[in-house]
């Protein structure tokens, strides 16, 4: 994959109207306030010239501490907010580009990407870029204006103590980053000790049922105990370096100090120098020492948000690989699906599989975890796409039609509960404009109104958080009220039963059959029972279909499938 | 301590600042006097950085200076180097103790926190979130750690400057004094009005973080659910709106800081003018010198600057509060897995097992074993059967104490199980847990994983009983190869295949396997059927098993439905009763 100019994602803000009028007013705002400080210390140290002579505070003094009253807190308030809104609105819309970029992915993208990074892109790396990476800017804009400003206020105060103040400060600026330089390599160093402290904690606390099974507590405690010294040490040696540096800086405020009393000294005996413009002199010396001081931290502030700035524009800059079909599709009558293989870092996960669906059937699968089912099933909805083989429905290529249509005529329901923290009408709608007698009846199709019912406040009630409120059996009939709700020609069932009695299934089968008499169903289950009228039963093992036909060729022929019927089956039956 | 106890660590909700400043004090109070040094440097650097050094400015503008003294000047400036010198010197020196002092307090801190949870038992884990756990033991733990180095000491060196910087402008001038007493006063005041009012939006903006943060996690979570029914546009929509009403929440934050900063300016204006036409004033009436203004000035630039900061370390210190808080949550949990003072340690375990009217709940009133009755001779095999949540594997929880029983006995060898010696009794018990644990390290470190003297030798040897030498053979590697979480070279199967040997090497008399080849694929599960009945010779065994074939082989088989033992014996037995096992067998031989 080429690298992308990271940049590119802010040229928005740098040609969009409002973005530009936020940036120039906080900036022009900005500047002003920073003229406004260099003026201050000239202002003061004439004002004690003055006195020293005239004995009277000059009336121009009162004006400009009136001027200084109205404008310094408005323009810092100006300044401010609009710098704070600039970066706000900056981090909004990127979140909003983000999160739309992404759910146009496939669901690949997500495997390859990993959630968790995308989380952290959108969340914390924009943090970075709305807050740091704007600070740096305005850290840059500031620091040159007074870096320049105040080396042409102490020029103009007295040249011979500017000239050894302007030396000075820099050499020893560079002798300290060339004394510090070999020790900050500590920093990377406590990163890799603390990721593996981390580490330690992390997997004592997966693995505290093997630690107390094997009565390893003192094996962790001694290993745990050996990085945490470890991260001890590291710590102390962190704080020689900071130890050191804290000093540093004040050691350059005292070498200015230094210069002003001895260099200064001389200077004003000479005459060449006022009183006040020596109290001026100090004030500007912070003023120079401040934003070179500040420039290394700049500095390490900017890498880390160009680093998030580079992981924002790949999320940003990522081709959408999910090419769309044209063809729209009314109803699903048939799939038919030859030698499909799936394959991921070299290995088969799918293999060569055959499947057909006819008009109204009902398909049922069975196999172990892992075997491969859902990873199927996703093919369905070109959420995933086969590395080999091909899928034809109605007797075109699954390709070749719109995914809107395709995703419309599929209701899925998954195995694992995807509820929102929304009531339970929002949970079986889930967006899509249907209208409410609609979203009742698939309800009742998915035998949820006599649980509705005991509720206070209905299908108003809220679901809770990943639906924790509610029962597995519950959430189940919910998904599987959603998956209906749309009129779907092919209702795909992932492992849903298993969290309902047989008594509720009936029930809902019943329902479906009385109120989709037309639909087509593939039914992944565990359960024997629930699988016996299929048309025709899949098994999968390990990737590949092992057996498949109908219930009574299967217990005639599958010893696996005899004995998933003995020890699996629900023993309520 | 009473049964059924849970272990729920709070989440959020009110927080107790005195029971984190116990906790704090506790850890500092082995390094008092270290501290109290600390202190008594830092005061010392204080009043010479902040209170003798400025005024060196001030003599050379008022007698050197103004006596046309050179040689003064000369002197002046090597006093002003000798001290800044101490100063410079006293810094390093307190700067480096306090940080070593953090670091030694957390060293502390740490090691007792993830000891403590070492001691407690599994409960813990299921009422806790691991995340939760994990954020306790490192975030929070980091929080302290700038409350050490950023927190405590900081505020105490504004306490003191504050005190100095006042002390010195009240040397030079009392009426001066009294008004930067009064500025400093109100400006604390402000900030801390401030704080307050800006506290409600702040947390209200975290909450909005929140917010945003679930509904990302929720697209993401459910993408293929997104997708299979065309929301895409909808779920745009839906977080448009969060990062929306965030911005509003923001926009209200940013006004309020801004208006804060701009009144601290305005403050600050104030402040210059006071003091400058007052110290004029004074000047003009010779009460002062011209230098002593300038003094004052330098003074209320350290003021201000000190002051301000303020409110920063009090957030500081308030987060280290609470993080403190936080862990001293889990310092008060106590084990309930009771220990007598003399337990039993025998030298060599038999694996003879009874239980007798054994009742259980995990939640009070919701029993998931009760009147479990049974007895199992050292060497047998027994397979546990029965629908999911029956309580199959609680029954095998209990022999290994993961949990105690609430009334009834379990003996091991006609002694009770709690008058075992814990360390003892699950050391000769090889339990194989259904969600398997391995370390991020080689095949054989988790196979030495607390059984350090395993060799190279040893480990292959358990392989070729399970007869699964080949697996090992065919990574490039062998057992130096590395397990990840990320890497699918060792398939779920594989895994358990490793764990079974890491504790197979262990040499236990009692094996218990739970479900411990649902995971494998059917291949590699007969593979194992065989190595586990080679295992088993000599061993107690219980197994929690799907497949028939080793529910057939035996020698005891209990049936658990509906929280208890509904049916046990052997494979006849139980065919004579003509019970639900019956019924089971004969659906699967009648066809």
């Amino acid at each position: 994959m080429q690298k992308k100019n990271p940049f590119k994602v802010l040229k928005k803000y740098a040609t969009t109207k409002e973005y530009i009028l936020l940036f120039v007013g906080s900036f022009l705002f900005l500047v002003l306030l920073n003229l406004q400080n260099l003026a201050i210390p000239k202002i003061i140290s004439s004002v004690i010239n003055e006195y020293q002579q005239t004995l009277q505070i000059p009336t121009f003094f009162y004006y400009i501490v009136g001027a200084l009253a109205i404008f310094s807190p408005a323009a810092s308030l100006i300044q401010n907010y609009l710098f704070a809104i600039l970066g706000e609105k900056i981090g909004t819309d990127l979140r909003n580009r983000l999160i739309s970029k992404v759910l146009k992915q496939d669901y690949n993208y997500l495997v390859k990407e990993k959630s968790s990074k995308i989380l952290t892109v959108i969340l914390s790396d924009v943090n970075y870029v709305k807050s740091s990476f704007i600070q740096a800017i305005a850290f840059a804009i500031t620091g040159s204006v007074l870096l320049i400003g105040s080396i042409i206020m102490m020029f103009s105060l007295n040249a011979k103590l500017a000239t050894y103040v302007v030396i000075a400060v820099p050499t020893f600026v560079a002798i300290l980053v060339l004394v510090l330089k070999n020790r900050f390599k500590i920093f990377k160093e406590i990163q890799k000790v603390r990721d593996t402290l981390n580490k330690v904690i992390n997997e004592n606390i997966k693995a505290s049922m093997l630690v107390r099974v094997f009565v390893s507590e003192k094996t962790e405690i001694k290993k745990f105990k050996k990085q945490n010294m470890l991260s001890r040490n590291l710590g102390i040696d962190v704080t020689k370096i900071f130890a050191l540096v804290i000093p540093a800086i004040s050691a350059l405020f005292y070498i200015c100090s230094l210069l002003i009393i001895q260099i200064g000294g001389q200077e004003a005996i000479a005459g060449r120098l006022q009183i006040g413009d020596i109290s001026a002199f100090n004030l500007y010396v912070l003023i120079f020492v401040l934003p070179l001081v500040s420039l290394s931290f700049m500095a390490t502030m900017l890498a880390q948000s160009m680093a998030s700035l580079q992981r924002i524009s790949e999320v940003l800059d990522r081709d959408i690989e999910f090419k769309d079909g044209k063809e729209p599709l009314e109803r699903i009558n048939d799939i038919h699906i030859k030698k499909l293989t799936f394959e991921d870092d070299g290995v088969n996960i799918l293999e060569n599989i055959n499947f057909d669906l006819e008009k109204e059937h009902k398909i049922g699968i069975m196999g172990l975890t892992g075997s491969g089912k859902t990873l199927f099933l996703k093919h369905f909805l070109r959420a995933v796409e086969p590395t080999d083989g091909e899928i034809f429905i109605n007797g075109k290529d699954i390709k070749e039609y719109k995914s809107y249509d395709l995703r419309k005529e599929i209701g899925f329901c998954f195995q694992e509960n995807f509820l929102i923290n929304e009531t339970i009408y929002e949970n079986i709608r889930f967006g899509r404009d249907i209208e409410e007698k609609d979203v009742l009846k698939a309800a009742k199709i998915a035998d949820l109104d006599e649980f509705a019912k005991k509720l206070e406040k209905g299908y108003k009630t809220i679901a809770g958080e990943k639906g924790n409120n509610l029962s597995g059996g519950q959430k189940q009939r919910i998904m599987i009220a959603r998956a209906l709700v749309d009129h779907p020609s092919l209702l795909i069932l992932d492992d849903i039963t298993s969290r309902l009695d047989a008594n509720t299934e009936g029930r809902v089968f019943e329902n479906i059959k009385k109120n989709y008499p037309n639909i087509s169903m593939i039914l992944v289950s565990q359960k024997i029972s629930s699988l016996k009228d299929c048309n025709k039963i899949y098994i999968f093992d390990e990737g590949k279909i092992s057996e498949s036909g109908t219930h009574d060729e299967l217990l005639k022929t599958s010893s696996l499938y005899r004995e998933i019927e003995l020890t699996q089956s629900n023993y309520d039956e | 301590m009473s049964r059924n106890q849970t272990y729920n660590l709070q989440l959020d909700g009110d927080i107790d600042y005195n029971k984190g400043l116990r906790l704090i004090f506790k850890y500092v109070k082995p390094y008092l006097f270290p501290f109290i040094l600390i202190s008594i440097t830092l005061l010392i650097a204080t009043i010479l950085g902040n209170s003798i050094l400025p005024q060196l400015l001030k003599r050379a503008i008022d007698i050197d200076i103004t006596n046309k003294d050179l040689n003064g000047l000369m002197q002046t400036t090597l006093i002003f180097v000798g001290l800044a010198a101490i100063y410079l010197v006293l810094s390093y020196v307190r700067l480096f103790f306090t940080g070593k002092l953090g670091q030694h307090i957390l060293f502390n801190i740490r090691k007792d926190l993830f000891n403590k949870i070492q001691t407690l038992p599994s409960k813990f884990f299921s009422d806790n979130q691991s995340g939760d756990i994990i954020q306790r033991l490192t975030g929070n733990v980091d929080t302290l750690n700038s409350f050490f180095s950023e927190g405590i000491i900081r505020l105490l060196d504004i306490v003191f400057s504050v005190i100095i910087i006042l002390g010195s402008i009240f040397l030079q001038s009392k009426l001066i004094g009294f008004i930067a007493l009064g500025g400093a006063f109100l400006m604390i005041l402000y900030i801390i009005i401030q704080g307050r009012i800006i506290e409600k939006p702040i947390s209200e903006s975290l909450r909005k973080e929140g917010d945003m943060s679930a509904n990302v996690q929720e697209s993401l979570d459910g993408f293929v659910a997104i997708q299979s029914t065309n929301q895409q546009k909808s779920w745009t929509k839906g977080f448009e709106k969060k990062t929306a009403s965030y911005y509003t929440t923001m926009k209200k934050v940013s006004l309020i800081s801004a208006f804060s900063k701009a009144g601290l300016t305005f403050i600050g204006v104030i402040a210059v003018y006071a003091l400058l036409t007052t110290s004029l004033g004074l000047y003009q009436k010779q009460i002062i010198t011209i230098g002593t203004v300038i003094l004052i000035l330098s003074y209320m630039q350290d003021l201000l600057q000190k002051v301000t900061s303020i409110a920063e370390i009090w957030r500081t210190i308030k987060t280290g509060l609470a993080s403190s808080e936080r862990l001293r949550d889990v310092f008060e949990l106590e084990s309930d897995i009771s220990t007598i003072a003399l337990p039993y340690k025998p030298t060599s375990v038999k694996g003879n097992i009874e239980f007798t009217d054994v009742d259980f709940a995990y939640v009070e009133n919701e029993k998931v074993l009760s009147d479990v009755n049974f007895e199992v001779k050292a060497g047998q095999t027994i397979a546990i059967v029965g629908p999911t949540g029956a309580g199959k594997t609680t029954f095998v929880n209990l022999i290994a104490r993961l949990y105690d029983t609430d009334n009834g006995n379990i003996y091991l060898d006609g002694r009770d199980i709690k008058e075992w010696d814990l360390e003892v009794l699950r050391k000769n018990i090889g339990y194989l847990i259904q969600d398997t644990f391995l370390f991020e390290d080689t095949i054989l470190n988790n196979l030495k994983y607390n059984n350090p003297k395993i060799t190279e030798e040893q480990a292959l040897q358990v392989f070729k009983d399970l007869g699964v030498e080949s697996f090992i053979r065919s990574l490039p590697e062998g057992l130096e190869t590395k397990i990840s979480y990320e890497s699918s070279e060792i398939s779920a199967g594989q895994r358990q295949i490793i764990a079974l040997a890491r504790i197979l090497l262990r040499e236990p008399k009692i094996l218990i396997l739970d479900e411990a080849t649902a995971r494998i694929d059917t291949k590699s599960e007969k593979m194992l059927q065989n190595a586990i009945e080679k295992a088993c010779e000599g061993k107690t065994t219980f197994i929690i098993a799907h497949r028939l074939s080793t529910i057939f082989n035996a020698d005891q088989i209990i049936l658990i439905k509906d929280n208890t033992i509904l049916e046990k014996g052997t494979n006849k037995e139980l065919l004579a009763l003509k019970g639900l096992y019956f019924e089971m067998y004969s659906r699967f031989v009648g066809k």
